[in-house]
C-alpha cells in the first residue's frame, strides 16, 4: 500500500530514508566519532607527553601533538632497575595469574553443568558470595593466617575465582549440544578427557574473552600489592606508577625536603608502560568479546 | 617377608645415616657455635668498649623498614653500602616502604608478627592504634637503662632531645634530629633590593612588604600580577609550617599548645591568636595573598611561588633549597632569603615556634618473627648507632667516599653531582631516614643561601617556643583529633574570609570545646602534669 | 558404556536414597569431576567463607598481642559507638551522593550510547567506535588516577586553564571538595561506559529484525521503531542492571576513591570502604574497622535481596 507524504513505502526490500532520519544518521555518526574520541583524548595526550621535553609540560606548549621530542623520559624508565623489574613482575603475576585462575574456574564451570550431587548445594554457595562478604580486613587476616603476606600467593589465591566469570562460562558450556559429549563418552572418554578434547576446543572465544578478563584484572591490580607485598622487588608497575605520580605531583604530606622527587616527564612514560600491554593483546581478542559474552550476558 | 626384611633394612639404613650425619653437624655446629660465641661475645665487649678489633666476627645482619621518598629502592650492594659494612661489621636489609603506604604497612605487618627489627616511626605511626597496644605489652625495647653506654650516639642526640622524645616518660627510640628553630619563611631579596626595602622585623613593617610586593610592581614588568604572600590552610596537618602557627607565635601565642596557670591550653583559644587572625583577615580583604587559600593544598601554594607571582612564603625553612631550584628555572636572576623574626611591634620580644627538634622516632622491636631477641642483639645494633656517630660514620654518611661520591679540591670537599641529585643520595637512598643524620651539616661548598639558612637555625635556637603536645597523650584527641582540627580550622578559615565575626569565633571556641575539646584539655593537663612535670 | 548409561538412568529415576551408601556410589563414579572441581570449592571456603569466619573481630577488642583466642568478646560495642560516631553520618551522606550521582549520571549513559550505536549502518564504522570505547575498560584505577592527576594538576595540567576560564575563578580539581563527586562521576564514565553499552546491545542484537520489517509496512517513522521495539525489548535488561545497581548502592568503588582522596577532599569523599580501610589498617583500629565493613555488607545484602523481591513482585524475572 503506497502511502503520501516524506515516505514512500514499496514492499520488498527497497525503503526510502526519510530526511529527518538521515539527518538524525549524520549527527549520530559525528557524535559517536566525537565520543570515540574523547575516550582516546587522555592517552594521546599522555603519550605526547612521554615524548616531550619537561619545559613543554610544565608550560604547557602542547596538547595532543608534541611540540618537540625528547626521549629522557623513556631513557630513565629503560635505565632504572626497579621499573623494569616491576614490570618483568607484572608479567609473571598476570600469567601465572590468569593461567592459574582459568584452570580452576573452568573446571568448575564444566562440573557444574553436570547433574552431580552437591551441584544445588555448591551453586548456592557460590551465589551467596556474590551478595555477601566477610570484607577487607578479615580477608586479610585469613591471607596472613596461611602465612602467605609478601609472597606471590597472596594476589593469586585471594581473587583466583570470579564467581560472575564462572557462572558466565557455565552458561556458555551448558549451551553447548548434548550430542558432541554422549558420542565421545561412547567412545571411551571420560569426564576430562571429554572436557580437554571437546568442550575446550568449542568454547575459545569464551575461554580468550574470560582470560583477557583475568589478566586486565592481575595486571591493573595495585591494592592488592600494596596490602599484601612488602618487599619492594616483588612489586607490579602499578605500586611504582602510584608512587611516582604521588611524589611528583607533591601529593604527599611530605615535610622533609624531598632531594628524591623524581621529574615531571617520567611518570608519562611509566603511565605508558602500565597501558600499552594489556592494550596490545586487546586486538587480538577483540573479536570474541561480543560471542563470548553475549551467550551468558542476555541473562544478566 | 622379604617386603619386611627390605624395608627394616632400609630403615636402618637410614637411620645410620641420619645419626652420622647428624652428629657429624652436631660436632660441625657446636664446634663452631662454640666459636662463632666466643667471636660474637669478643665483638660484643669490643663494641662496648668502642674498639675496632681486627678479628672480627661475621657480620650481623640488621633488618630494617623505611619510608621510600623516591621513585628507586639503592642498590644494598653498592659501594656505599659496602664501605658501611666494612666500618661497622653490619649488613643492612632494608624494606623500603612507599611513604602514603608506610602507616599501613606498619598495622599489616604487626598483624602478621612481621614487623622488622629496626623503623622509623614517625608522627601517624605513634598514633597507630596496633602499635600502641604492642608498646602497651612490652614489644619494644626502653633504651633508657642502654643510651649511656653509648656516648657518641648520646651526644649526637642530645639530652634535651632525649628527653622530648620520651613516650609515656620512657626512651623507645632514637630520635631522629631536625632543626629546631625550623619554621620561618622565605622572601625575594630581589623583589626587596628592587623596591629599597629592607627584610621587616616587625609585623608593621612585614605588611608593608607585603603591600609593596603587590602593589608597587617589585618585578618591573609594568603588569600588575604579583602579589605578597602564599598560603594554604586545606588540611589540618600543615598548621606548623603554613604561616597561622608561626605568626601566632610571633604575637605570643602559644605554639600549639602550651602550659599556662595550670592548664595546657590550645593556641586558639588565646587572644595573641585571635590577633594574628585578624592580621591575617586584613592581609586577605587587601589582597596581598592568595583567594584561593582555603582550598588548595600545600604543594599548589608552592606554585604561586615558584612561578614568581609572589614575594613571601611560609615554610619549613629547608624549603628554601626547593624554592630556589624551581624559581631559578623560571626566573634565572632571582634571590631568596630567610625572613627575618617579626617582633609584635618595636622592641618587642622575638620567638620562633620550634618543630619538637626531632621528627619521629627509631624504635627497636621486640615481638614477632623478626624481633631484636637478647640484650645482646640491641647492644650490637645500639653499637652500630653509635659508630656511625663519630666523625668518621658522619663523613660517610655526609660526604660518602672520596672518589665516588665527593672529590677533595683546594682542601675543600665537593659532592659529586649525578644528574639533578647528589652522587651520594643516588648511592644511599632514603636510608638517611633510618640512620643518625644532624639536622643540618654545614658543607664545605655551601653556597651563601645555605648558609643564611644555616645560620637562622643556629641563631633562633635562642627564641624557640616549645609546643608542649608533642609529648602528650589524649585519648579523646587520639579518636576525635581529626575532627576537632578540621573545627578550629574552618572556624580560623570562616573568619578570615569574612564569613563570620569576631563573636561567632569565639562561639565556634565554644562549640569546639563541648565536641570534645574540654576533655582534651583535660587529659593533656593530667598527662602532663603525671609524666612531665 | 552402554552399562554406565543405565547406571546412570537408574540413580536418578528411583528416589533419592540416603546414607553413605548413596553418597560413596556418587563420589566413586563421579570422582574425576569431584577431583575438577575440589580446587574452586576449596577456594571458596577458604577465601570467602573463611573471612566471613573472621568478621568474629567485629565482637572483640582485637589486641595484636594477645591473638583472636586472647582477645576480649565485647558484643556490641562496636556497633553502637558507630551509630554514635558523628562521622557516622558524614560518611553516610557520602556514600549516598556517590552512589546518586552513579545512577543519575551514568546509569543511563550506556543505554544511550547502545541505542544509538545500534542505529548505525556501516558496519565498519560502528565496530570501530565499538573497539575505541572499550579501551578505557582495560585501564587500571592506577592509570586514571594518575592521567586525572596530570591533567587537573595546578601547575602544568592540560586542562587546568580550560576549567579554570570556564568556571571563572581558579579550582583546584583534584583538592576541592566540590569538584570531587563530578570527577570521580566523570572518571567512572570515561572508563566504563563503553563497557556497559555491550550487555545492551547484546539484547538489541537479539531482537527479531522482521519486528523492525512489519513496523516499517506499517508506517512506523525510526523514533516510533525505537519507542515501540527497541526500547521494551531493552527493558528487563534495564530493569535487572538497575537491580544489580541498586543492590550494590553502598559498594563505591574502593580502589578508584582511594586514589583520588586525600586531606582536602576527605570530608566529601570518604565513603564506607575507605573509611573502614583508614580505620582499620591506618589507624590500626582493627575490630572497629572490622564492624565498620560488617555493617556495610549486611546493609548490602538487605538491600539486594530486598530489591530482587520487589523486582520479582513486579513481574520481573529476578536476579537469582
Amino acid at each position: 500500500m503506497a502511502k503520501k507524504g516524506k515516505e514512500t513505502v514499496h514492499t520488498g526490500s527497497q525503503i526510502k530514508e526519510s530526511l529527518g532520519s538521515r539527518i538524525f544518521d549524520g549527527f549520530n555518526i559525528i557524535f559517536l566519532a566525537g565520543v570515540g574520541i574523547l575516550c582516546l583524548v587522555p592517552f594521546l595526550y599522555v603519550f605526547a607527553a612521554s615524548v616531550s621535553p619537561l619545559e613543554d609540560i610544565i608550560t604547557r606548549r602542547f596538547f595532543i601533538i608534541p611540540h618537540s621530542l625528547d626521549f629522557t623520559a623513556y631513557k630513565y624508565l629503560l635505565g632504572s632497575k626497579s621499573l623494569i623489574r616491576s614490570i618483568g613482575t607484572s608479567v609473571f603475576i598476570t600469567v601465572v595469574g590468569t593461567l592459574l585462575s582459568m584452570t580452576v574456574t573452568v573446571m568448575m564451570s564444566y562440573v557444574l553443568t553436570k547433574p552431580i550431587m552437591g551441584r544445588k548445594v555448591i551453586n548456592a554457595m557460590v551465589v551467596f558470595t556474590m551478595l555477601f562478604s566477610g570484607g577487607m580486613i578479615p580477608s586479610y587476616l585469613v591471607v596472613s593466617g596461611l602465612k602467605l603476606t609478601n609472597t606471590f600467593w597472596a594476589l593469586w589465591l585471594p581473587g583466583c575465582v570470579s564467581a560472575y566469570n564462572m557462572i558466565l562460562i557455565r552458561t556458555t558450556i551448558k549451551a553447548l549440544p548434548h550430542e558432541l559429549e554422549e558420542a565421545a563418552t561412547v567412545d571411551g572418554c571420560n569426564y576430562f578427557q571429554c572436557f580437554c578434547k571437546i568442550i575446550l576446543p568449542l568454547i575459545k572465544p569464551t575461554l580468550a574473552t574470560f582470560a583477557l578478563f583475568y589478566a586486565v584484572g592481575y595486571w591493573n591490580d595495585y591494592f592488592q600489592a600494596t596490602l599484601y607485598i612488602s618487599d619492594s622487588t616483588k612489586w607490579p608497575i602499578q605500586v611504582w606508577l602510584r608512587q611516582i605520580v604521588v611524589l611528583s605531583s607533591g601529593l604527599a604530606d611530605i615535610t622533609e625536603t624531598g632531594s628524591n622527587i623524581p621529574a615531571q616527564s617520567i611518570k608519562f612514560s611509566v603511565i605508558i608502560f602500565a597501558t600499552v600491554p594489556i592494550l596490545c593483546v586487546y586486538p587480538f581478542i577483540q573479536r570474541f568479546f561480543t560471542k563470548g559474552m553475549m551467550v551468558g550476558s542476555v541473562k544478566g | 617377608m622379604r617386603k619386611a626384611k627390605s624395608a627394616a633394612a632400609l630403615l636402618m639404613a637410614s637411620v645410620i645415616l641420619l645419626t652420622a650425619c647428624g652428629s657429624g653437624d652436631t660436632s660441625n655446629t657446636s664446634g663452631s657455635t662454640t666459636e662463632s660465641k666466643e667471636t660474637t661475645k669478643t665483638t660484643e665487649t669490643q663494641a662496648a668498649e668502642e674498639v675496632v678489633e681486627e678479628e672480627r666476627g661475621e657480620p650481623i645482619t640488621v633488618y630494617m623498614m623505611q619510608e621510600l621518598f623516591s621513585d628507586t629502592e639503592p642498590d644494598l650492594g653498592n659501594e656505599w653500602y659496602t664501605e658501611l659494612t666494612e666500618m661497622t661489621n653490619v649488613v643492612l636489609d632494608v624494606s623500603f616502604i612507599p611513604t602514603l603506604s608506610y602507616v599501613d604497612k606498619i598495622t599489616t605487618t604487626i598483624a602478621d608478627k612481621q614487623l622488622a627489627q629496626v623503623f622509623t616511626a614517625n608522627s601517624s605511626v605513634l598514633k597507630n592504634n596496633l602499635l600502641i597496644q604492642a608498646l602497651q605489652s612490652d614489644g619494644f625495647w626502653e633504651l633508657d637503662d642502654y643510651i649511656m653506654d653509648y656516648p657518641n650516639l648520646y651526644e649526637f642526640v642530645g639530652e634535651d632531645t632525649w628527653n622530648n622524645s620520651r613516650k609515656y616518660g620512657k626512651i623507645y627510640g632514637i630520635p631522629r634530629l631536625r632543626a629546631l628553630a625550623r619554621n620561618g619563611a622565605v622572601i625575594r631579596q630581589d623583589w626587596l633590593d628592587a623596591l629599597g626595602l629592607e627584610n621587616p622585623t616587625t609585623i608593621e613593617e612585614f605588611i608593608e612588604v607585603l603591600r609593596a610586593f603587590t602593589e608597587d610592581d617589585p618585578d618591573g614588568n609594568g603588569k600588575n600580577d604579583t602579589f605578597g604572600w602564599t598560603t594554604a590552610y586545606a588540611g589540618t596537618g600543615n598548621r606548623g609550617w603554613n604561616g597561622v602557627q608561626t605568626l601566632a607565635t610571633y604575637l605570643g601565642a602559644p605554639n600549639g599548645w602550651a602550659y599556662t596557670n595550670g592548664e595546657v591550653i590550645p593556641d586558639f583559644s588565646t587572644e595573641a591568636y585571635f590577633q594574628a587572625l585578624t592580621y591575617i583577615k586584613q592581609i586577605y580583604d587587601a589582597g596581598y595573598m592568595n583567594k584561593d587559600f582555603a582550598t588548595i593544598s600545600a604543594t599548589d601554594k608552592n606554585v604561586y611561588f615558584d612561578q614568581g607571582n609572589c614575594g613571601i612564603i611560609f615554610c619549613t625553612m629547608d624549603d628554601i633549597n626547593g624554592r630556589y631550584e624551581n624559581l631559578s628555572s623560571v626566573e634565572s636572576d632571582c634571590e631568596l632569603t630567610i625572613m627575618n623574626l617579626l617582633a609584635a611591634k618595636e622592641g618587642a620580644p622575638i620567638y620562633t615556634n620550634a618543630t619538637s627538634g626531632f621528627n619521629g622516632i627509631v624504635m627497636f622491636n621486640k615481638f614477632g618473627d623478626n624481633a631484636i631477641e637478647t640484650e645482646e642483639e640491641l647492644r650490637a645494633i645500639l653499637a652500630f648507632y653509635d659508630k656511625l656517630c663519630t666523625e668518621e660514620g658522619q663523613d660517610l654518611l655526609n660526604y660518602g667516599i672520596e672518589g665516588v661520591t665527593y672529590n677533595v679540591a683546594d682542601g675543600k670537599r665537593e659532592l659529586i653531582m649525578d644528574g639533578e641529585k647528589t652522587a651520594l643520595a643516588v648511592k644511599m637512598g632514603d636510608i638517611g631516614q633510618i640512620l643518625p643524620l644532624a639536622a643540618y651539616v654545614r658543607k664545605d661548598d655551601d653556597s651563601e643561601m645555605q648558609n643564611t639558612l644555616y645560620d637562622a637555625f643556629d641563631s633562633r635556637v635562642n627564641n624557640v617556643v616549645i609546643d608542649v603536645s608533642t609529648n602528650l597523650t589524649s585519648e579523646t584527641y587520639a579518636e576525635l583529633g581529626s575532627t576537632l582540627d578540621q573545627i578550629m580550622m574552618d572556624v580560623s578559615v570562616k573568619y578570615i574570609l569574612g564569613e563570620i565575626d569576631e563573636s561567632e569565633y569565639w562561639a565556634g571556641y565554644e562549640n569546639w570545646l563541648s565536641q570534645g575539646g574540654q576533655d582534651v584539655i583535660k587529659e593533656f593537663t593530667a598527662f602532663y602534669e603525671e609524666y612531665i612535670k | 558404556m552402554k552399562k554406565k548409561s543405565n547406571e546412570n538412568a537408574s540413580i536418578m529415576a528411583s528416589p533419592r536414597k540416603s546414607g553413605i551408601r548413596y553418597i560413596a556410589a556418587n563420589l566413586r563414579r563421579d570422582w574425576i569431576l569431584y577431583l575438577m572441581i575440589l580446587p574452586g570449592v576449596l577456594y571458596f571456603i577458604i577465601f570467602k567463607y573463611g573471612p566471613m569466619f573472621g568478621l568474629i573481630t567485629a565482637f572483640q577488642d582485637y589486641n595484636v598481642m594477645k591473638g583472636w583466642f586472647g582477645s576480649e568478646f565485647v558484643g556490641l560495642k562496636h556497633f553502637t559507638r558507630l551509630f554514635g560516631d558523628t562521622s557516622f553520618s558524614l560518611i553516610f551522606v557520602n556514600t549516598l551522593r556517590l552512589a546518586v550521582a552513579n545512577i543519575v549520571f551514568y546509569f543511563p549513559f550506556p543505554i544511550i550510547m547502545a541505542l544509538l550505536i545500534n542505529e548505525i549502518k556501516f558496519g565498519k564504522f560502528k565496530s570501530l567506535v565499538q573497539s575505541v570505547i572499550y579501551i578505557p575498560h582495560f585501564v587500571s584505577w592506577v592509570v586514571v588516577a594518575s592521567i586525572c592527576t596530570t591533567l587537573f594538576s595546578s601547575e602544568s595540567g592540560a586542562l587546568t586553564e580550560m576549567i579554570n576560564s570556564l568556571f571563572g575563578r581558579q579550582i583546584s580539581v583534584l583538592s576541592s571538595t566540590s569538584a570531587f563527586v563530578p570527577l570521580i562521576t566523570g572518571q567512572v564514565i570515561w572508563k566504563e561506559f563503553g563497557w556497559g553499552t555491550i550487555i545492551f546491545l547484546s539484547a538489541l542484537a537479539a531482537v527479531d529484525m522482521q519486528l523492525y520489517e512489519a513496523a516499517k509496512i506499517d508506517g512506523a517513522n525510526r523514533w516510533q521503531q525505537t519507542w515501540h521495539i527497541t526500547l521494551p525489548a531493552l527493558k528487563s535488561v534495564i530493569v535487572i542492571q538497575l537491580i544489580l545497581r541498586m543492590g550494590s548502592f553502598l559498594n563505591t568503588g574502593f580502589e578508584q576513591i582511594f586514589l583520588m582522596l586525600n586531606s582536602s577532599n576527605r570530608s566529601v569523599g570518604e565513603v564506607f570502604d575507605t573509611y573502614v580501610y583508614n580505620t582499620a589498617i591506618t589507624s590500626g583500629r582493627i575490630s572497629y574497622g572490622t564492624a565498620v565493613g560488617m555493617f556495610k555488607s549486611v546493609v548490602s545484602l538487605v538491600m539486594v535481596v530486598l530489591v530482587n523481591y520487589l523486582a520479582k513482585k513486579a513481574g520481573e524475572e529476578g536476579v537469582y
